[in-house]
């Protein structure tokens, strides 16, 4: 099996990484759910199953009164009712949510939506593998990556000091 | 004796480096050569060079497909240089990572919110730092999908 090098799971001295996979996909999900579980990752998986979810688990409306707010955002494209792009417009232009790190993790693989994405404001692309074990490379490498390498964004810590930081690609 | 350049003709990712630490510097160009990591460096120790060779490179060469920007640097700020990237249609699209010293939440907080792509801390000793350069363009190269310079055309500005 394909082994990435050593990845350190300091579960006990790294708090976890609460991460919200949006995706409809129940088949997918419950893949994603187990491999994670599988590489013993740090991560604490939400899961919703649509754009309309999402926002209401982000937003902590019903009937996500409760849910906290997460680190990170697996956020896929295609879905019912309300999709991934409008998910991630949706985030960045409100401004207690825009800081949140949006990973797009997706089948599409049309240059259209992988260059829409980042032109919104998506952190980073990610095609969906369709084999286990490059599903399960992946996963290792995201987590680790977000997990042990990135620095996230802690807006409880943060003032909203700076002067508003409202631009995006959007700006004329 | 060994022969040096047997690499493939391979097309290389070219990635701009804002970075003033000559140390740093060298570093990140020895993990790309000790890793044979796909990647043309395009360096600049100050954000004035690297701002000017974006606004060149988007009218004759191909814009790089990847940003590493440091935040203390001499003259224009990181994040003021991140800032300027974004509000531009003509390289908005292209990926920033912040590889920085600075760690206070508050900086983090504001680089998310100006559109850094992600946030990294440059560890102190260089092994972990080497370590760090390795999963940058591990993430980078080998599993995120970088968009195409061209993508602009996409752009609703």
């Amino acid at each position: 099996m394909e082994e990435r090098g050593a990845m350190p799971n300091n579960a006990l001295l790294s708090p976890a990484l609460h991460v919200l996979l949006v995706d409809d996909d129940e088949g997918d999900a419950f893949i994603i759910e187990d491999l994670l579980e599988e590489i013993e990752s740090d991560i604490q998986l939400s899961r919703v199953s649509d754009g309309l979810e999402a926002m209401a688990f982000l937003q902590q409306t019903p009937p996500y009164q409760t849910a906290k707010i997460p680190d990170l955002v697996l956020l896929d494209l295609n879905m019912p009712r309300m999709d991934g792009r409008q998910v991630l417009k949706a985030i960045r232009e409100n401004q207690s949510l825009c800081h949140l790190p949006v990973v797009i993790l997706t089948t599409s693989d049309a240059r259209f939506d992988i260059n829409h994405s980042y032109l919104e404001g998506g952190n980073c692309y990610i095609i969906k593998p369709s084999g286990i074990h490059k599903l399960m490379s992946m996963l290792k490498n995201m987590s680790h990556f977000w997990g042990q390498i990135a620095q996230l964004p802690k807006p409880s810590f943060g003032s909203r000091s700076v002067s508003s930081p409202s631009l995006d690609s959007s700006e004329p | 004796m060994l022969l040096t350049d047997m690499s493939p003709v391979l097309k290389k990712c070219q990635v701009l480096v804002i970075e003033d630490e000559p140390i740093d510097l060298t570093l990140i160009q020895q993990v790309i050569e000790a890793e044979k990591i796909p990647v043309h460096l395009i360096p600049f120790d100050n954000g004035e060079g690297a701002i000017q060779y974006l606004e060149q490179s988007s009218a004759q060469a191909p814009a790089p497909e990847l940003i590493l920007l440091d935040l203390k640097l001499p003259g224009i700020q990181g994040l003021e240089i991140l800032k300027l990237i974004r509000s531009d249609a003509r390289f908005c699209i292209i990926p920033i990572v912040i590889l920085t010293a600075l760690e206070a939440p508050s900086i983090i907080l504001d680089a998310y919110r100006l559109g850094c792509n992600c946030y990294i801390k440059k560890p102190l000793d260089p092994k972990s730092l080497a370590a760090t350069v390795l999963a940058i363009f591990d993430f980078w190269l080998n599993f995120a999908i970088l968009p195409e310079a061209d993508g602009r055309a996409w752009s609703h500005a």
